[in-house]
């Protein structure tokens, strides 16, 4: 496949403008063409924004957040193959950037959905959710391996580039977190299911 | 040029474990709808913000001595201007308002709400009392609610101004300036009179400012700390 920006595999939408011609773009076209990813990867989009922040509010922030900038800047998206990975990096960097706004708003999230509330207890969501509870022990630095090996199943060398960190840092950590999470997986999922 | 071969992982059983536990997060049913129609809104105020400043918009669509605008306006002014401005203008009384009898008031004034005549407000202004109420951090969802119009209360004695705001979908937010702040607002649910089950309102302050929203909870907000003396 061509890296170039060719035609032939650009959009999905065969009238859609090319990357070269990003200007003639209109507001109706980057609606429909948000719209489709949209409806395509919400869900997974979602649930990367839950995995990492562990808050259902806070996950639909994210989602919302994340194609707003995929509306603004989608002639970016070249490759129809690559929007998974493209919308879940914008997850990523925009999970980054809530992460600095909450340091600095100080602010504390209501956390008043409707669905938090009624449904189940405490008990029986960490039952159903022992991943989370595993994943927010471990130190940040880590959760963000695990997330990019095990969710976006980007390669070693991939996450390296991306934090800017040695691949042996990222083999350690993977390591290191894979270890707690197979405990967590020995200890609470396997004896309840 | 030729796209470089993408390394392949290698995932044994317990990889496998761990991914399938990842993916495995409920998605609530009503997601999708509230992202289409947050960008939908998002959409309509990037247009009406794309071409020229808010303060540069407003004054085009004024009457010229229509007093119901001047009114509306001066509301959007006001809360454009952000929570600064408004809390130097408060009279400190002696007494200070409890909770209990915020909670009163604000159920007296929500009812007030209901028998009130509501002044539509033009996009330009909605979308400057929204953006508002997010610069100031109330609301973080302010893009997926449609603000249609406002309305000023007759407050009661402690309540220097009342305004009410109609996001739709049930959802009501009043923004009480107190003249005499209550340090700290419980956010409880349990202990607001007027919650249903359909309904959620809460409460929340920040010195002298007090926003209650009444509707349905698929709008949230940050609550900002209580200044402490």
């Amino acid at each position: 496949m061509n890296d170039d920006a060719g035609e032939g595999h650009l959009m999905v939408r065969a009238d859609a403008p090319t990357a070269d011609n990003a200007a003639i773009w209109t507001a109706e076209q980057r609606q429909t063409r948000t719209n489709q990813l949209l409806a395509i990867n919400f869900e997974v989009v979602f649930r990367y924004a839950y995995r990492l922040t562990g808050c259902h509010s806070s996950a639909e922030d994210i989602t919302q957040e994340v194609f707003l900038k995929a509306f603004k800047s989608i002639e970016q998206l070249r490759d129809p193959l690559a929007e998974r990975g493209w919308l879940l990096a914008i997850t990523r960097n925009e999970f980054a950037r809530w992460c600095r706004l909450a340091a600095t708003q100080r602010t504390t999230s209501t956390e008043n959905d409707v669905a938090d509330l009624v449904e189940g207890g405490e008990s029986d969501l960490e039952r159903r959710d022992w991943v989370q509870s595993a994943l927010e022990q471990l130190p940040p630095e880590f959760r963000s391996v695990v997330l990019m090996f095990y969710f976006e199943q980007l390669s070693y060398t991939e996450i390296a580039e991306s934090l800017s960190i040695p691949i042996g840092t990222v083999m350690s950590r993977l390591s290191r977190a894979k270890s707690q999470l197979k405990l967590c997986l020995d200890e609470i999922a396997l004896p309840q299911q | 040029m030729s796209e470089p071969i993408r390394e392949k992982n290698l995932y044994d059983e317990t990889d496998r474990h761990l991914m399938a536990a990842l993916q495995a997060v409920d998605v609530p049913t009503d997601v999708l709808s509230r992202l289409e129609r947050s960008l939908q809104v998002a959409l309509r105020e990037q247009e009406l913000l794309v071409s020229s400043s808010l303060a540069e918009q407003v004054p085009k669509v004024r009457p010229a001595d229509s007093t119901l605008w001047n009114r509306r306006n001066a509301i959007a002014a006001t809360l454009a201007a952000g929570v600064g401005g408004i809390v130097l203008g408060f009279r400190q009384l002696s007494q200070p308002l409890t909770q209990a009898q915020l909670v009163a008031r604000t159920q007296d004034l929500l009812d007030q709400v209901q028998r009130t005549q509501w002044q539509t407000l033009t996009d330009s202004e909605a979308v400057a009392i929204k953006r508002s109420l997010q610069n100031i951090g109330f609301l973080r969802q302010v893009r997926s609610v449609s603000l249609a119009r406002c309305i000023q209360l007759q407050p009661p004695r402690n309540i220097h101004r009342a305004t009410a705001y109609d996001f739709g979908g049930k959802l009501v937010l009043l923004d009480l300036i107190i003249e005499r702040g209550v340090q700290r607002i419980s956010h409880s649910l349990s202990e607001l009179p007027w919650s249903r089950s359909d309904t959620v309102a809460f409460a929340m302050s920040s010195e002298q400012r007090t926003l209650v929203f009444a509707g349905p909870a698929s709008i949230r907000a940050h609550i900002l700390p209580a200044q402490t003396t």
